[in-house]
């Protein structure tokens, strides 16, 4: 068990909500650094909503959430998210603009996603002068998933990421993570993740306990 | 020269052209025909009070009067098109005012002060037809790109969470949305000084000739137009989505749904 100031993340029964109504189960889980979680659970129990949650995407309605010991508060949240990369279910951008300007544009001149790095996910460079609208899903989501490496940041969230990925290349994906010095959690339906062993599953139902 | 008036008689031998829409459309069974009378009528109406108020208007020749009126005409305009947009009237109504009166005050007392060159800035016969026409011009594209952009942020929402949770400053993770929906206000200003002059010739222009303006006076007059509707809207837009992201989104930058959509929409 990690000391709970040392942790990232702790939620105590945390229950997240739209402002109005609750949206998830209760949940507890503590994120250290350099950790690998799989958050699982029947579907429908709101695993994508503790996800969002634990960005300040949704607010918290009951329970404890704490980033590095203290209270999530507005400020606390804001900066939380510089230090997170977050790859999303869908990433409909609907937007028109060239690969190449979206990832320069997203990494901000930090980082760079090299030809090697495409290779990795099975995408040649042509893909990088296409636009945006013009390439699958699955194409987004393995660029989303270069993105989410190259920035380097301390906390990777994972959503169903390797949902549209053939048998290898999810494998090379979630070994890619295993690998990462950064704490790592992912929510995912691909029995891969579990067999893979190095995440450590976090399960939570429907019924508060 | 001088235009010559129209009789009532004359209005009265123009409105039998309506015969020719009347019979097609009974034809047709189209069933617009109550429609079209309704609309001739309150289109008769109106621009004859329209023409009352602004003889008085011109008359008075009050600047306070006259910014009033403006006032009256922008809450109005900005109402109307409030309640067919799917944007919630409460939360709108003062910023699309504000966005719009300002944008729209300002661009006139600038024309009138440096391009017409009036001795009295506040002259209710510019400041009166100038504000009315881009008041008119700006607001349907004010609205429509307001909620196109509130629209775009609530349905790709993932989009915008997953700029905003790769660190992305508020600013940044709405540039793309506001880039999208400002293109979209803009396209149509765009195709119209393209092909003005080729297609078509304006109505303003084409009133002010019958008028028996010389043309070279009307179409400076025209490209002034232009101009100020163009540079009005894109100020407008830019000010409305400015003074409504405060009011749209919470603290962490969630979009406030229930704030922002009338109720069951989008």
């Amino acid at each position: 068990m990690v000391n709970q100031s040392e942790a990232l993340v702790v939620l105590r029964e945390a229950v997240f909500g739209d402002g109005e109504k609750a949206i998830t189960a209760p949940v507890s889980l503590t994120l250290a650094p350099g950790d690998k979680v799989l958050l699982s659970g029947p579907s429908g129990c709101g695993k994508t909503s503790v996800l969002r949650g634990m960005l300040g995407f949704l607010s918290l309605h009951a329970g404890v959430f704490l980033l590095d010991g203290t209270p999530a508060t507005v400020s606390a949240i804001w900066q939380w998210r510089q230090r997170v990369a977050y790859v999303p279910q869908e990433l409909d951008l609907g937007r028109s603009c060239q690969v190449n300007a979206w990832l320069n544009e997203s990494l901000g001149g930090v980082a760079e996603v090299h030809e090697s790095d495409l290779h990795r996910v099975e995408l040649g460079p042509a893909i990088l002068t296409k636009s945006l609208d013009e390439i699958s899903r699955g194409e987004r989501q393995r660029l989303a998933i270069l993105l989410a490496l190259a920035q380097r940041r301390e906390v990777v969230i994972l959503d169903e990421v390797t949902s549209a990925l053939n048998e290898t290349l999810c494998n090379r994906v979630i070994d890619w993570f295993a690998q990462q010095e950064a704490c790592v959690i992912a929510v995912s339906h691909d029995a891969a993740w579990q067999r893979h062993g190095s995440f450590r599953a976090v399960t939570f139902t429907n019924q508060p306990s | 020269m001088n235009t010559p008036d129209l009789s009532w008689e004359s209005l009265g031998v123009c409105a039998l052209l309506l015969l020719i829409p009347l019979g097609i459309m009974a034809r047709l069974q189209l069933g617009l025909w109550k429609e079209l009378l309704l609309a001739v009528c309150r289109m008769s109406i109106q621009l004859f009070l329209a023409g009352l108020y602004l003889s008085y208007l011109f008359q008075w020749n009050h600047p306070g009067l006259s910014v009033a009126w403006l006032g009256v005409m922008t809450l109005a305009a900005s109402g109307s098109v409030l309640h067919n947009s799917a944007l919630r009237w409460t939360t709108f109504i003062v910023p699309a005012f504000a966005a719009l009166g300002l944008a729209t005050l300002g661009i006139v007392l600038y024309l009138n002060a440096w391009v017409v060159r009036l001795d009295d800035l506040f002259e209710a016969r510019y400041l009166v037809v100038l504000g009315g026409m881009l008041l008119g011009n700006c607001l349907s594209a004010n609205i429509i790109s307001a909620s196109r952009f509130y629209r775009a942020v609530h349905e790709r929402r993932e989009a915008y969470e997953w700029a905003l949770g790769n660190g992305a400053s508020q600013t940044k993770a709405l540039r793309p949305f506001v880039q999208e929906s400002l293109t979209a206000a803009l396209r149509p200003g765009l195709a119209a000084m393209m092909t003005m002059g080729l297609v078509s010739l304006p109505g303003m222009m084409t009133g002010q000739m019958l008028g028996g303006s010389d043309p070279s006076v009307a179409i400076k007059y025209q490209i002034v137009i232009m101009i100020a509707i163009f540079a009005c809207t894109s100020l407008s837009i830019s000010l409305f989505l400015l003074f409504t992201r405060r009011l749209c989104f919470d603290a962490l930058g969630n979009l406030r749904v229930r704030a922002v959509f009338k109720k069951g929409r989008p």
